[in-house]
């Protein structure tokens, strides 16, 4: 399988109905609902990122 | 998980066509360890017998309803799996129900078309909760929803068990005696908690393939790749007519799989369930299908063409997180009864039941789970990458729908907004092939009508030919893609 071929094509569109992102993606059935999964995506990833800097802190 | 749950909480909002709080939800997660099969059934009602219900109370009003497990299903997953709170992840979900949101043409083309069936119910609960004073909301209008943000708000502050156990149970409990339903606060302290199952997978043209288990029909879209994993890409793709009459023909040889096969795990005795995902069987049914390509079911008007809505929400983080989930009230606004004074929308998954065979697995009696069509996928690239989280809501069109999007993507290499849009048809295991038939060459119509199929043309972009909702994890460089369905409302978005 050539995942190169199926990855270089996609066009994401103005509409958010084809979208691309760095750190994480939500797909749904209505445009309100994948604004809370995003957000949600985003209070967990700083949690985390808070997380690995506590952790690199105290070792 | 957190995204999939806010997300799938504020689809019970906004999206209450489609699914909700009274409903039931299902899903696959990936930890980036193992993959787990959430069953989020509901259940039947102890007052449920098959004796006391009759057929028109399958589908409308208050006796329609199972126990609703979308809340203990989307509560338990985040407790388990989850790193926000409960309360967090709600948050969305209430905002949307007090500052309202806007009602889109799609909502108002269904108000339109539910309208009817709405004054079905006596006490018009639904019509008062979702329509504006009886007719449908006009698309642009802001709709409000302050009694479910009350019940939303109570969720988030006292938690679960006040839904199962406290004051909403009561609420229920109440509002079902008052309008002759079947459903009692002691059918909801049970409390219906997901059971972790152990999902399916099959190899796709050298892809890992997980799929939800039975009671879900992960089988039915794993038997459906299996049979097409038999034939040779390159002649799958050498005559676009017998490639869909093929691609007809091993539909229809899966519903008749489906229905031959009825499988619960949780009912004794049975045939094993995963008989028919044994590739000796596949190999047998797609040789009979394809040592000709001929017709080998008998057309026929059938009861097995299943009507039904759901939403499907995919997801993936950058922790290696990924979610599937479907969810539904079963049909498009549910059993178009709606609990007085919380704002939601009662299933009816009632109609999801056999009735006539009491050996059937799913025949119906108290606590018993409903047969669903659902099929939340995962697929990975080898045992452990993710590459990509499906699925798509559709009744018996679920499996069809996702497999003609992974045809298009596997074995054509389109790019997951080409498949997505791609068109699409379906056939019924009576033989009656549904297709957007402006999409399709008319010299195809023909040639079905006179292979003997009966028509159902649908218009370009058919709302009823399923709803690709899909999320892909880049195997080259780094990032994300995401699809919503062109065919609905929704949109892909990432950070």
């Amino acid at each position: 399988m050539d995942f190169k071929e199926i990855e270089s094509k996609f066009q994401p569109t103005e509409d958010s109905k084809c979208a691309e992102s760095e750190n994480g993606m939500v797909a749904t059935a209505f445009p309100d609902a994948t604004l809370a999964g995003v957000e949600m995506l985003n209070k967990a990833g700083r949690k985390r990122s808070g997380c690995s800097l506590c952790c690199c802190f105290s070792s | 998980m957190d995204a999939a749950c806010a997300a799938a909480l504020a689809l019970s909002v906004c999206e209450p066509q489609s699914s909700g709080i009274g409903g039931q939800t299902m899903m696959l997660i990936s930890s980036g360890e193992k993959v787990l099969a959430i069953d989020g059934s509901s259940r039947a009602p102890s007052l449920a017998h098959v004796s006391g219900i009759y057929k028109d109370d399958r589908s409308y009003g208050y006796r329609a309803t199972t126990v609703p497990s979308t809340p203990a299903t989307l509560w338990y997953v985040n407790k388990h799996y989850g790193q926000l709170s409960w309360e967090k992840v709600l948050e969305p979900a209430i905002r949307l129900a007090e500052a309202g949101y806007t009602i889109t043409p799609l909502q108002h083309r269904l108000q339109k078309q539910e309208l009817e069936n709405f004054d079905k119910v006596e006490s018009g609960s639904g019509k008062r909760y979702f329509l504006k004073d009886g007719v449908p909301y006009t698309p642009g209008e802001r709709f409000y929803q302050p009694d479910l943000a009350k019940m939303l708000r109570i969720l988030a502050s006292k938690g679960i068990e006040e839904f199962y156990q406290g004051t909403i149970a009561k609420r229920i409990d109440a509002d079902m005696r008052e309008n002759g339903g079947l459903l009692r606060y002691d059918d909801l302290a049970f409390i219906p908690w997901p059971i972790v199952r152990k999902p399916l997978r099959r190899k796709f043209r050298g892809l890992f393939v997980y799929c939800m288990p039975p009671p879900g029909a992960g089988r039915s879209l794993l038997f459906t790749l299996m049979m097409i994993n038999m034939i040779k890409s390159k002649h799958l793709n050498r005559d676009e007519f017998d490639r869909a009459l093929l691609l007809v023909e091993i539909f229809r040889n899966t519903l008749l799989e489906r229905s031959d096969r009825p499988f619960d795990p949780d009912y004794y005795p049975q045939v094993a369930g995963e008989n028919m995902l044994k590739r000796t069987y596949v190999r047998k049914c797609i040789h009979k299908i394809t040592r000709k390509t001929q017709i080998h079911i008998p057309i026929r008007g059938t009861e097995d063409e299943l009507a039904g809505e759901t939403t499907h929400l995919s997801v993936i983080d950058n922790s290696g997180m990924a979610v599937s989930l479907t969810q539904s009230i079963e049909k498009v606004y549910g059993s178009k009864a709606a609990a007085a004074g919380l704002g939601f929308l009662y299933n009816n998954y009632l109609s999801d039941y056999e009735y006539k065979i009491f050996s059937h697995p799913f025949y119906l009696r108290p606590n018993a789970v409903p047969w669903a069509t659902v099929a939340p996928t995962l697929i990975f690239r080898n045992k452990e990458e993710i590459w990509l989280a499906v699925g798509s809501p559709g009744s018996e069109r679920i499996f069809s729908s996702i497999a003609q999007f992974l045809i298009h993507v596997v074995d054509e290499h389109q790019p997951i907004d080409e498949a997505m849009r791609a068109p699409r048809l379906h056939c019924s295991l009576g033989g009656r092939v549904s297709l957007e038939a402006e999409r399709f060459p008319d010299e195809l119509v023909t040639f079905f009508q006179e292979k003997g199929y009966r028509i159902d043309k649908r218009e370009p972009f058919s709302f009823y030919l399923g709803a690709i909702h899909a999320v892909l994890k880049k195997h080259n460089g780094s990032g994300f893609q995401g699809v919503a369905e062109v065919r609905r409302d929704g949109t892909a978005g990432g950070y």
